[in-house]
């Protein structure tokens, strides 16, 4: 069973205004705040609603398991190619951490589309990045605030796996911008736009034009193994737990483990490498959170170039492993362009 | 070193590592001419082709096996060039490493517009997959192409 706090009832929001600050944020979550519960009833459901409840059963059936396997997958590293700005985007501004991890998940399951050239399986189409301005991008280009007006309430705090649910079956994805045929300015992840509905649900115009860019399946992984491989194959991973984290990583980007946090947090990336499991003790997967730059330290892969994003840090699979994870896939992004032409030649 | 052993050094980069996937008992180039039947809304675009090669028959020629090796390329591919926008993405690169720093840059000028309006006729500019039909069609215009640039 997943590792997330069972108490039915949130904690109390600590803000009258439902918008901290980012130190505010971290405070609130260190006290307690559950912004990550868990719900077996939602979790059932969606597992008995997916093709592949297992995130295994996916990967045998599709002939990828073990694909990674002794590899390091740096899934993230595309996505910060393109938009250098989307990750960690904005601190949360109220509980919302669920929806923040739905988000950045959905954006790792974008770039898998994008960068492998899947075809979408309704339209048959390649996907290409979306048109995004400066402020979306530094919003994390994808809005938080559709999944979560279907919360159910007007308080904080949501279950991963209804998240996904309501991603799958309620509302999509929305890009960070401005609706004015439905006269709502959607550029900012914050808590305004994230309070608009919660307790009653929105226009169904507004359901109508953000069900373009649902996802369609979902399967639990429960062992680093499928983590791995499913990043590796491009899907995204949302996940929920209790676990909190030192806001300190090491000279390789590590953090242990410290306090406890009720929270939501996506995993971006995966370390199998044997010389990464010989210094750690076992593999690692990297943690987007979503607090913004809340953490400090090397940001540096170690062995390559590479670096991960701000407000990431690598985790002990052991520290991870009994959160409820779920790999979204089947994203209906954003189709590709036109070509422009094949290229030319050099020859003239 | 000579502009044949540049070719031979651009071919060879061509197959193993541009658009990728050689196989070991991989069938060579045909050495006589094939006939292809080709789609005839390209033989428009191909006229274009059999002109500029007529004007520049000894640099058309040496173009001519790129495009015949291009072809029998996206017929053994299994995937890699799974999409007409990985296609573009691999000509380019290989176009490239076949004619970088050789008497061919620039030898044939207009040679790049028409010979992606033949490739356009045949699968259009939509970034769209290479099914088993669009992938025939495409091998086919590249070996038309071939045909026209080596006067055939």
């Amino acid at each position: 069973m997943p590792n997330i706090p069972g108490d039915p009832k949130f904690s109390a929001w600590p803000d009258d205004h439902n918008e901290l600050n980012q130190d505010g944020i971290v405070a609130a979550y260190n006290r307690g705040f559950i912004g990550a519960k868990d719900d077996p009833a939602a979790r059932e459901r969606l597992r008995s609603e997916s093709m592949f409840g297992a995130m295994s059963d996916a990967a045998h059936a599709n002939n990828w398991a073990d694909s990674h396997a002794g590899k390091l997958v740096a899934a993230w590293v595309p996505l910060v190619k393109r938009f250098p700005r989307c990750l960690p985007g904005k601190a949360q501004q109220r509980g919302s951490c669920v929806v923040h991890s739905t988000r950045n998940a959905h954006l790792l399951l974008m770039t898998g589309d994008i960068v492998t050239g899947r075809i979408d399986e309704k339209t048959g189409k390649a996907e290409d990045w979306p048109e995004i301005s400066p402020e979306g991008e530094a919003n994390s280009i994808l809005q938080t605030a559709t999944w979560y007006w279907f919360r159910g309430s007007n308080g904080d705090g949501w279950s991963c796996s209804t998240a996904v649910n309501v991603a799958k079956n309620r509302i999509g994805a929305a890009l960070c911008k401005n609706y004015p045929e439905l006269g709502v300015d959607l550029t900012l992840c914050n808590g305004r736009n994230e309070g608009l509905y919660g307790g009653r649900q929105p226009p169904e115009a507004w359901v109508k034009l953000f069900s373009a860019h649902m996802i369609r399946e979902s399967s639990y992984c429960e062992s680093f193994e499928e983590v791995r491989d499913a990043l590796g194959n491009g899907y995204g991973i949302t996940t929920c737990g209790s676990e909190g984290y030192s806001s300190t990583r090491d000279e390789n980007g590590v953090s242990a483990r410290r306090g406890s946090w009720a929270h939501a947090m996506a995993f971006i990336g995966a370390d199998d490498r044997a010389e990464t499991k010989s210094k750690y003790g076992g593999p690692l997967v990297l943690v987007q959170n979503s607090w913004g730059q809340f953490n400090s330290g090397p940001r540096r892969v170690m062995g390559t170039d590479l670096e991960i994003p701000h407000g990431s840090f690598w985790a002990r699979w052991a520290d991870v492993r009994r959160r409820e994870i779920i790999a979204i896939s089947g994203f209906a992004g954003w189709p590709r362009r036109k070509l422009p032409d094949y290229g030319g030649s050099l020859a003239g | 070193m000579t502009t044949q052993k540049w070719l031979l050094i651009g071919g060879a980069l061509l197959a193993l590592s541009a658009l990728g996937n050689q196989q070991p008992d991989a069938p060579a180039s045909p050495s006589t001419p094939v006939v292809v039947p080709v789609d005839a809304s390209l033989q428009s675009s191909l006229q274009v082709v059999r002109q500029l090669a007529a004007q520049h028959k000894e640099a058309a020629a040496k173009l001519g096996p790129f495009y015949r090796a291009a072809a029998d390329v996206v017929r053994r591919d299994d995937g890699k060039l799974g999409t007409t926008g990985q296609f573009r993405a691999g000509k380019i690169g290989a176009d490239a490493l076949y004619l970088q720093r050789t008497p061919l840059v620039g030898s044939v000028p207009g040679w790049g517009a028409a010979v992606d309006a033949v490739i356009i006729a045949a699968v259009g500019l939509e970034d769209k997959a290479l099914d088993a039909t669009s992938r025939a069609k495409l091998a086919d215009a590249l070996v038309a192409i071939a045909d026209a640039a080596e006067g055939r």
